[in-house]
């Protein structure tokens, strides 16, 4: 016999054909189970059976009166068990106030055993987790769980395994748990050896190792961790469509315990090893994380310092570096908000305000109060780019586990970085197409999300307060979160004014540089032509055209900091565009694209699908020369009205110096291209307006009047 | 004393039927312990009312810390309306004055020591919610539920760690009907139930009608039936049997 088989022929339940659950329901329901005997029936003298309380794997049960008034419970036990009776006589003289009372075993007229019980009127867990398909909650997990413990440890304290915990097993007896059945296992457990298999049940709480017939105390560690793991889900680990299946999964499959927190988790984990010894060998050490005690007189204690788990939510991962933050808050909202840790932001800050009143003594909740850093850090990441970055992590982990095969690495990457050079002639026009595809989407996703993000007046009023209420001086770092906040919170339309002023003054300024820079470069001598002129032209629009760009994203995301790979992408896509535009532009001002595009690199080298033969470039190579310059650097903090410094002059420097690096690589005709990119570059950190970080020692200042 | 029925059915709970629409709710009597096997005969023969002590006892006795009338329960109509003689609580309110019962309904009586604490402390201040809160710990506590919205028979369930004498899980209030089914809209709810089966009170005498194949001690029957107390009848996956104490 299989393992499987012998598991199977243990759990032959009284119906040829159980189904699922048959198995789970422990058929404590009369459903098409026929009593024997009725109401008023007699069948062991003293005791009247008043009616069937259910059908179990070892015979009929009913609620029966002696005819003194004691209310009993009355298993009939099918088989005649004489030669097994006389080992249990330790089962009935078991005490335990979390184990069914055995009262005796008597024999009626017909030679039938009966087992005498205590009568039990709560329901049992079976029905319990039934009715609750998300789990019982934790403090309901607990208190079962502890009562489950305590009669455990007693029986195998006594050297009796139970073999048969499952929830239908189990009792409330008005808050008190109640095992039952643990001496009619012992039965069981005879009779198998004989051969003869009697009904257990159910495969779920069933160990693996029970289909070898060689187990301990192990397999009650076991169930105990199938049915806390039951208790907290409402659902069993291993379940299936046929009992094969769930025996499969109890033989080969890992439990999937990522609904759980922990300490149940590790708990859980270890009870449900596959091997008995790696499992807790006491019930004792089984408990012990979870905080619960036995005492010295075997009662169930649950620990008091212990604090429950913090239930992670979805979605506070996310938030990478807004966690301190979202945790203050969360904790701020603990027993108030519940479930609610998903609700929009507003609703954190205000609960968190509500909680200022019943706050324990000592406990500071001002910081978690509406903090405008955790307006601005709230924001969801975009969904594109959260699932790009959980993708290169995931990647990246992959690429942290090769470190066992030394080599591979260095093949893999020498591989990578063929089949990219071989293949950069298409790889590199299609990133810039889908980089272009992603600007629009991105702008409309910001505005739209920027319209969700306006403060209501109570918002507001309760920014106002708490700035009235700052005592000291803002560090620098602590002033441009709150001025985040508050560029987060500006009106669309305040917004949209703003970037006009912008663009104008960009349009100036890009005019008034490129006539600068003819100023500078122009050749003394020749005539300033408009052929001379136009390559300047040519600078100017093209560095206009992005910084337009970069100047409506950079309104869009002064609201967030940082956020680096999104930003890029869009960056990339709208480099794309300009690189296209001023290849359109070049040809309507019929500038010789052929220019000075002297480079270190020989010219055959260049990719043919952008550069033609004779080396001038055609579109897509203006493409993604701009496309990398965009890309390439952070232009959104020129663009930011909390950077440093009004004018870099640092920034201008770095970017002309990338367009450098990039004509390397992929040339323009020079200097235009290192002109643009410094004109850009100027042009944004003009036209962006720029909060002076002095403002901070003002705005710390009580007195000065708070402008929201 | 009127007469009482014990409905026992299988796997479900024991059923205590209390026809009529006047009932007092109580303690046990000074002297229940004296001639009373707590309405469980051995023989199954009713208790008969002359027994000592049985004529003061309440139609609801709940073996709990009450005064023998506790309250008095009425039904007028098809309403149900609790007049409280001692301390009273539905939900969370004081109960002073008749007051109807709605389906759902919590009803606390507060135990002997309780209601006497209560008046002690109604002078002073805190005699509002800290007291009440006590009366919740100590009392004994039922809850009303009028089911079905075709019968005017209700259910009382005791929620408290008390026992109702004789022994049930559940005291059905009958109007006319009581019915036996699957759905939470019956007055004995069989969850494993694939039909309903309905009770009929009327004249002193029972009558049945099961909506499924209906056998009564193995011999089947159809329509309505007389039920006689100590038959068991077996109907769309019930089975019962009517005792009468």
């Amino acid at each position: 016999m299989t393992p499987i088989d012998t598991m199977e022929a243990q759990a032959t339940s009284l119906s040829p054909s159980p189904s699922p659950e048959k198995h789970r329901g422990m058929k404590l329901e009369p459903h098409g189970m026929k009593f024997t005997y009725a109401s008023g029936a007699k069948p062991l003298a003293g005791f009247t059976i008043k009616r069937g309380i259910g059908v179990g794997g070892f015979g009929e049960v009913y609620f029966a009166v002696s005819d003194a008034g004691k209310e009993v419970a009355l298993k009939r036990v099918q088989r005649n068990l004489n030669v097994e009776l006389r080992g249990v006589s330790h089962c009935l003289n078991l005490k335990h106030p979390n184990l069914i009372s055995l009262f005796d075993v008597r024999y009626d007229e017909a030679g039938q055993a009966w087992v005498v019980m205590e009568y039990v009127a709560g329901e049992s867990l079976r029905s319990v987790v039934d009715g609750a398909p998300g789990g019982i909650g934790e403090a309901e997990t607990r208190r079962w769980f502890a009562g489950l413990a305590a009669g455990v440890a007693h029986l195998h304290d006594s050297g009796i395994v139970h073999r048969d915990l499952k929830p239908g097993n189990l009792f409330d007896d008005d808050g008190i748990v109640k095992i039952g059945d643990y001496g009619l296992s012992k039965f069981i457990s005879c009779s198998r050896r004989d051969g003869h298999t009697e009904s257990v049940g159910t495969f779920h709480y069933m160990a693996p190792e029970v289909g070898r017939g060689n187990y301990g105390r192990e397999i009650d560690i076991y169930a105990l961790g199938i049915i806390l793991y039951e208790m907290l889900t409402g659902t069993v680990p291993f379940d299936g469509e046929s009992s094969h299946e769930i025996i499969m999964k109890h033989l080969t499959a890992n439990p999937d315990l990522s609904g759980v927190a922990e300490p149940y988790r590790s708990v859980i984990w270890q009870a449900l090893q596959k091997n008995p010894t790696a499992r807790q060998q006491t019930v004792q050490q089984m408990i012990r994380p979870l905080g619960i005690e036995i005492d010295e007189h075997g009662m169930a204690r649950l620990a008091p310092g212990f604090s429950a788990p913090q239930f992670s939510a979805p979605g506070f991962s996310a938030c990478g570096a807004a966690e301190p933050v979202f945790q203050g808050v969360a904790v701020a909202d603990h027993g108030r908000a519940g479930g609610g840790s998903q609700a929009s932001p507003g609703i954190h800050f205000f609960s968190g305000n509500e909680s200022d009143a019943d706050a324990p003594a000592g406990v500071q909740f001002g910081e978690v109060r509406y903090h405008p850093t955790a307006a601005a850090v709230l924001t969801p990441e975009e969904p594109l780019a959260r699932s790009f970055r959980s993708g290169l992590a995931r990647c990246r982990q992959w690429w942290g586990g090769l470190e066992a095969f030394p080599g591979t690495r260095i093949i893999l990457l020498i591989l990578g970085l063929c089949l990219f050079i071989l293949n950069i002639e298409w790889l590199l026009p299609l990133m810039a197409f889908l980089a272009v595809l992603y600007v629009p989407y991105y702008i409309i996703r910001a505005m739209t999300l920027s319209v969700s993000r306006q403060p209501s007046f109570a918002e507001a009023h309760h920014v106002a307060v708490a700035r009235q209420q700052r005592p000291r001086p803002l560090s620098a770092k602590q002033w441009r979160q709150r001025r985040r906040g508050e560029l987060a919170t500006k009106r669309p339309l305040v917004r949209v004014a703003e970037l006009g002023e912008s663009l104008t003054t960009a349009g100036f300024a890009a005019a008034a540089l490129a006539g600068l820079a003819f100023l500078v470069g122009h050749y003394r001598g020749v005539p300033a032509t408009s052929t001379a002129v136009a390559p300047f032209v040519w600078s100017a629009a093209i560095a206009l055209l992005a910084a337009v760009g970069v100047l409506v994203l950079g309104k869009l995301w002064e609201r967030t900091p940082g956020g680096g790979l999104s930003r890029r992408v869009v960056l990339l896509g709208i480099g794309a565009a300009v690189g296209a535009a001023a290849f359109v532009l070049a040809d309507f001002l019929m500038i010789p694209l052929d220019q000075r595009l002297a480079r270190d690199i020989d010219v055959t080298e260049l990719p043919s699908s952008m550069y033609s033969a004779s080396g001038v470039p055609r579109i897509a190579a203006l493409m993604a020369h701009f496309a990398l310059l965009l890309a390439g650097l952070r232009w959104w903090r020129s663009a930011d009205p909390l950077r440093r410094s009004r004018f870099s002059v640092w920034a201008v420097a770095v970017a002309v110096v990338a367009s450098w690096g990039l004509h390397q690589l992929l040339p323009v005709p020079q200097p235009w291209g290192m002109i643009t990119a410094g004109i850009l570059a100027a042009v944004i950190q003009i036209a962006t307006p720029w909060e002076n970080p002095r403002q901070r020692l003002r705005d710390s200042d009580p007195t000065h009047a708070p402008t929201v | 004393m009127a007469a009482r029925w014990l409905l026992w059915v299988d796997g479900v709970g024991g059923y205590l039927m209390l026809p009529g629409d006047d009932w007092t709710i109580g303690g046990p009597g000074s002297n229940w312990g004296l001639g009373s096997n707590w309405g469980l005969g051995s023989s199954g023969v009713p208790a008969s009312g002359g027994e000592l002590g049985r004529a003061e006892e309440a139609e609801i006795c709940v073996q709990g810390d009450l005064s023998a009338r506790e309250a008095c329960l009425r039904r007028l109509g098809g309403d149900y309306v609790l007049q409280p003689f001692a301390a009273a609580l539905l939900g969370d309110r004081r109960l002073h004055r008749p007051t109807p019962l709605r389906d759902g309904d919590r009803i606390t009586f507060a135990s002997r020591a309780a209601s006497s604490r209560l008046v002690a402390e109604r002078g002073g201040a805190a005699a509002g919610s800290a007291a009440a809160g006590r009366v919740e710990m100590a009392g004994v506590r039922f809850s009303f539920a009028k089911p079905h919205p075709l019968s005017s028979s209700a259910r009382l369930t005791l929620l408290s760690r008390h026992r109702v004498r004789p022994r049930c899980d559940a005291i059905i209030l009958l109007a006319d009907t009581c019915i036996l089914g699957p759905s939470r809209t019956c007055h004995i709810v069989a969850p494993a139930a694939e039909s309903e089966v309905v009770l009929l009170f009327s004249a002193g005498r029972w009558w049945c009608r099961g909506m499924g194949e209906t056998n009564v001690d193995g011999e089947p029957r159809q329509g309505r039936f007389e039920l006689v107390p100590g038959t068991r009848v077996e109907s769309g996956g019930i089975a019962f049997t009517l005792e009468a104490v």
